[in-house]
């Protein structure tokens, strides 16, 4: 009957016949009714043998060639015929597997001793008849007994295990079970290493995502389909909607996410969707909310005892802490010694430099960290300060400091440094700059300060705005519209009373300070942090065979694109196999499929962050910010590693450095269509294997040589 | 002359109605801003009542000011939605008779610029509309539905329209008017939906009229697939490069919030006003205590149920009690003996 079936195609069978068997029998119609189709061989490429008996599980129970079922009972009854592409393209992320390739002739043997297998059919014959009913295992790494014990339904059915794996289980995600675990004690029983491992990875999985949920109320147990847990942060009808290969093959939801979405990924409920997937970041803008006017911090003092500033002078003077001709007062927002930040790096470094040739450094910065300026009267603001890298105890008024200061160290030459204005009085440091007399007062572009209380120039806090109009809708609308006002006008009143030199680390933060609509009276002088010295080491090449590997480096703040990124990892699919993902950081999130790598500050040599990525073999960094970077240490630290740079053309400094260094992969402004195949490729091609380190060499000493030269 | 705006909303809607005055204040001071309450007013020292003589209104209409002693056996025949639409006819022709323009506008819009290009087009045309949309979508875009909807629902949006003090357009007032006494359904059936379809007619009777083809205004989520936000150097918004004058924010405490952010996939910076209008609905409602509609209930407290409210529309005017919210229920032809 198959000599005359439209889905005999000669040719196309042969040529498979050929090409595993190495010869084309003379009958290839024989071939197929009684060998091929067991080895999962087609016989036309509109007539996917292992598709038919997918389609048609009865068919496959009987045990019957699938074509000669077909064309005797299949096409009358209508049944389902799937074409070879078709097959191939339903399960594209895992291949077929025929039962012959998992019959290990020899390992079957030696449990039939009684008999003499002349070849894998006959042991597969052997096997489907009567071996499995009788807990024989048909490879070294199948169990029968086991799988049939995990697979409760399986069994209920009288199905061999074999044909249910090679045909649905392993579609469906069900796993094969190995001997030697099912002979253990306690297999699978929710004392078992599997329960133990599963509930540790459950535990991490929801720690990250702030559930509070405790994974040993799930009953794990042999039976994978039989347990169902009620929890209000689990939502089965959303996790079959947005995974629909788990709605495909009817596996309850909370089964599928306990013992294998959560290792993936996947979202147990929608509200976790959004908040980690904010790719277009319209939840963020949703959810801000409109800033108001800090209020006054009279009566407010709290933290560390107040203290006259004229008792610091004299403890400045009694200890001896002030040193040398000059003093550097400098501005910042806070302590650079207990926060992490590029102002708290330019600080420490600076405060090194001038002491090594032997001047003081005086770090200023407000008893209260906040953006928002202070409210406080001039001469009530309150500040705290290290000199010399020690911390002063206490905290003191500003002005009354700077008048004892001048009255005691009238001999000295003072330099000013504006690092930030956030959660200063302007109008306090305005009367203290007078007092001090400076010969230079610097101004640094570290951020967008002089221009929003949003230091960033995020609208809402989440997409560059660029500096509008402050009376423009756009500003009216965004969350800071309200504080921008009041903001400026303190701001520029300090600015346009002092005689300041402005500085930039970067040509992108110098033209964005006068480019906006609240721009500085003066372009800043462009200063660089620094740059990269290549010292003529290397890092290895990339193995052929090797993932890619990249990283998140820093803080995991929305700000910076940690979501993005986030959204980056999730979104690689069947693309990550090609990757390996990792955050180097202080804190660890948690992210499956993301590896951690804790960063500790190291006194001297290579950056740590630098050492870390040669260490890890990072060949890229993703910096997913949305906003003009002015400088962006984490660039350049990632690039002495040799590392690629993934950014957006929004990105300031991060993408102008990364262009110079011919390290840059631009991605588009819409981080959601990533090309992961190009990114992979371009990035092997970009990656450079000599490596340096990233040196300062423009802080506020050059900025004054550069002014008084 | 002095360009009259008004909006008819119930207690309920007065945080809306609240914003949308604040931006009347700021983007068209020189107009009056006219509140018609489809309420009976609140009761002195009340919050609303403090809301009301807050200054945000220039004046305060209430239904039985604008209908007369008969407000109730009027009011019966409504539900709450019908009834603040059907009060924009006898609103707009009292209106008229100042002698003004008169603007109509939502309580769940805001204005976020200067009505020049709406006054300006009320200077010369009886009757401005605002259709729904203003351009056709390719046959197999899911947005025909959009169409679809308009035909059913009317093809101007009447959130917005504006009426000039001339023969016409208080011709267009009194007839629209006399329309809105029975006719003000949501019966989409018939082809009635409340006062907006009646609309569909105007460029055929009142040929004085001026379709408002500007972007910016009357911009919400049933033309968000066709118009798009931007923002220029400035910092200002532009909606397919005209400026955002006007936006509908149309059941924003509900599924046109759900709608809205779905559209925000493809037009993002919709977010920026809806994060400030919600944000400021949420500021306006606070000091605000609860409220239920005066003509939602029976005189004994209990709820006017809709087809109550039908049954008695459904009997001739001379046949209908003379005091409908006396407890008396309609489920049976005679129930009133």
């Amino acid at each position: 009957m198959l000599r005359n079936s439209e889905f005999f195609d000669a040719k196309y069978y042969g040529d498979q016949v050929r090409s595993s068997e190495g010869k084309v029998p003379k009958d290839l119609v024989s071939h197929y009714e009684s060998v091929g189709w067991r080895f999962g061989l087609d016989p036309h490429q509109l007539f996917s043998t292992n598709g038919y008996l997918a389609e048609n599980p009865d068919v496959w129970k009987a045990g019957v060639c699938p074509l000669d079922h077909y064309e005797k009972w299949g096409r009358a009854e209508q049944r389902t015929v799937v074409t070879v592409a078709e097959y191939d393209r339903r399960h594209h992320s895992k291949q077929i597997i025929r039962r012959v390739e998992l019959l290990d002739l020899t390992h079957y043997q030696a449990q039939v001793p009684s008999e003499r297998f002349s070849d894998v059919l006959r042991a597969l014959d052997h096997y489907l008849e009567t071996g499995w009913r009788i807990g024989l295992d048909p490879h070294p790494t199948f169990s029968t007994a086991g799988y049939l014990h995990d697979n409760g339904d399986v069994a209920d059915d009288g199905i061999d295990p074999l044909t249910h794996f090679v045909h649905h289980g392993y579609f469906e995600g069900r796993l094969r079970v190995d001997p030697v675990a099912f002979a253990q004690p306690g297999y699978r029983t929710p004392d078992s290493p599997w329960a133990a491992e599963i509930r540790e990875s459950l535990s991490a999985y929801l720690r990250h995502l702030a559930i509070d949920f405790d994974a040993d109320d799930v009953d794990l147990h042999g039976d994978v389909f039989a347990f169902e847990v009620q929890v209000d942060w689990f939502d089965s009808d959303f996790y079959l909607d947005l995974y629909d290969d788990v709605a495909k093959v009817g596996i309850p939801a909370f089964t599928h996410f306990v013992l294998t979405g959560h290792r993936e990924g996947r979202f147990p409920n929608p509200a976790i969707r959004a908040e980690l997937t904010l790719r277009d970041d319209t939840e963020r803008v949703l959810l801000a909310r409109t800033l108001s006017v800090r209020p006054s911090d009279e009566g407010g003092h709290d933290g560390p005892g107040l203290r006259s500033g004229s008792s610091v002078i004299t403890e400045i003077i009694d200890r001896g802490l002030i040193e040398g001709d000059r003093v550097v007062i400098a501005f910042a927002h806070d302590d650079y010694v207990e926060h992490v930040g590029g102002i708290q790096i330019v600080s420490a470094r600076e405060e090194v430099m001038f002491r090594e040739v032997g001047d003081s450094y005086v770090s200023i910065f407000p008893h209260r960290e906040s953006l928002a300026l202070s409210a406080s009267p001039p001469d009530e603001f309150l500040v705290r300060c290290r000199i010399g890298g020690e911390l002063i105890d206490g905290t003191f008024p500003l002005v009354e400091f700077a008048q004892a200061f001048s009255g005691w160290f009238a001999e000295q030459s003072v330099v000013v440094v504006m690092h930030s204005i956030l959660g200063h009085s302007p109008e306090a440091i305005e009367v203290s700059v007078e007092l001090l007399r400076p010969s230079v007062a610097c101004w640094w572009v570290h951020d967008y300060s002089a221009h929003c209380q949003n230091y960033r120039l995020t609208r809402n806090g989440v997409n560059w705005c660029g500096d509008p109009a402050p009376d423009s809708q756009s500003c009216q609308l965004c969350s800071f519209g309200h504080v921008r006002g009041q903001h400026l006008d303190r701001v520029r009143s300090l600015i346009d009373d002092v005689d300041w030199v402005f500085a930039a680390p970067s040509e992108v933060a110098a033209e964005q300070s006068v480019g906006g609509h609240t721009p500085l009276p003066r372009r800043p002088l462009v200063i660089p942090h620094g740059s990269i010295w290549r010292d003529g080491a290397a890092r290895d090449a990339h193995c052929e065979n090797e993932k890619v590997r990249i990283a998140f480096v820093g803080h995991p703040a929305a700000i910076k694109g940690w979501n993005r990124f986030v959204a980056f990892v999730s979104d690689a699919g069947a693309e990550a196999a090609n990757f390996e993902f990792f955050h180097l950081g202080i804190g660890e999130q948690f992210i499956p499929g993301v590896t951690f790598v804790e960063l500790r500050p190291e006194p001297r040599g290579r950056s740590v962050a630098t050492k870390k990525l040669l260490d890890h073999g990072i060949d890229a960094v993703v910096n997913f910010v949305d906003g003009k970077e002015t400088f962006n240490f984490v660039t350049f630290e990632a690039m002495a590693a040799g590392c690629c740079i993934v950014t957006s053309s929004r990105s300031g400094n991060v993408i102008a450095a990364a262009t110079d260094e011919n390290l840059v992969i631009e991605v588009g402004d819409d981080f959601s269509k990533f090309d992961y195949s190009s990114l992979h490729n371009e990035i092997l091609r970009k990656r450079r294997n000599d490596v340096g380190e990233f040196r300062f060499t423009g802080l506020t000493p050059a900025l004054i040589a550069e002014v008084t030269k | 002359m002095t360009l009259e705006i008004f909006t008819s909303v119930n207690l309920a809607y007065l945080p809306q109605a609240s914003v949308l005055a604040e931006s009347v204040r700021k983007y068209a001071p020189e107009a009056r801003f006219t509140l018609v309450l489809v309420n009976a007013l609140p009761e002195r020292e009340s919050s609303h009542a403090r809301r009301l003589e807050s200054g945000l209104f220039d004046d305060v209409v209430t239904a039985e000011g604008l209908i007369g002693s008969d407000h109730e056996s009027w009011m019966f025949g409504y539900d709450v939605v019908e009834a603040c639409t059907a009060l924009k006819g006898r609103a707009l022709v009292k209106l008229l008779e100042r002698g003004n323009p008169a603007l109509y506008l939502d309580p769940d819009t805001a204005l976020f610029g200067p009505l020049v290009d709406v006054t300006k087009a009320m200077s010369s045309s009886s009757v401005v509309l605002t259709p729904h949309q203003l351009d056709p979508v390719a046959a197999d875009s899911p947005a025909v539905d959009e169409e679809i909807c308009t035909l059913a629902h009317g093809i101007y949006n009447f959130g917005m329209f504006g009426v000039s003090p001339t023969d016409e357009g208080r011709r267009f007032a009194t007839w629209w008017a006399s329309r809105l006494e029975e006719l003000c359904v949501d019966d989409i059936g018939r082809g009635l939906f409340v006062d907006q379809r009646w609309g569909d007619l105007v460029p055929s009777f009142f040929p004085n009229f001026s379709i408002l083809r500007h972007a910016g205004v009357n911009f919400a989520s049933w033309n968000m697939h066709q118009r798009f936000l931007t923002i220029d150097e400035r910092g200002d918004y532009l909606v397919n490069g005209d400026p955002l004058v006007m936006f509908h924010f149309t059941k924003a405490l509900g599924i046109g919030f759900e709608i809205a952010k779905m559209k925000m996939a493809d037009n993002p910076i919709v977010a920026d006003l809806w994060r400030w209008y919600l944000e400021r609905v949420d500021f306006f409602s606070m000091d605000l205590g609860p409220t239920r509609w005066s003509y939602g209930f029976y005189r004994n407290g209990s709820e006017i149920l809709k087809v109550e409210r039908e049954n008695y529309r459904s009997l001739p005017q001379n046949n209908r009690p003379r005091d409908p919210f006396s407890g008396m229920r309609l489920f049976s032809d005679r129930a009133w003996e």
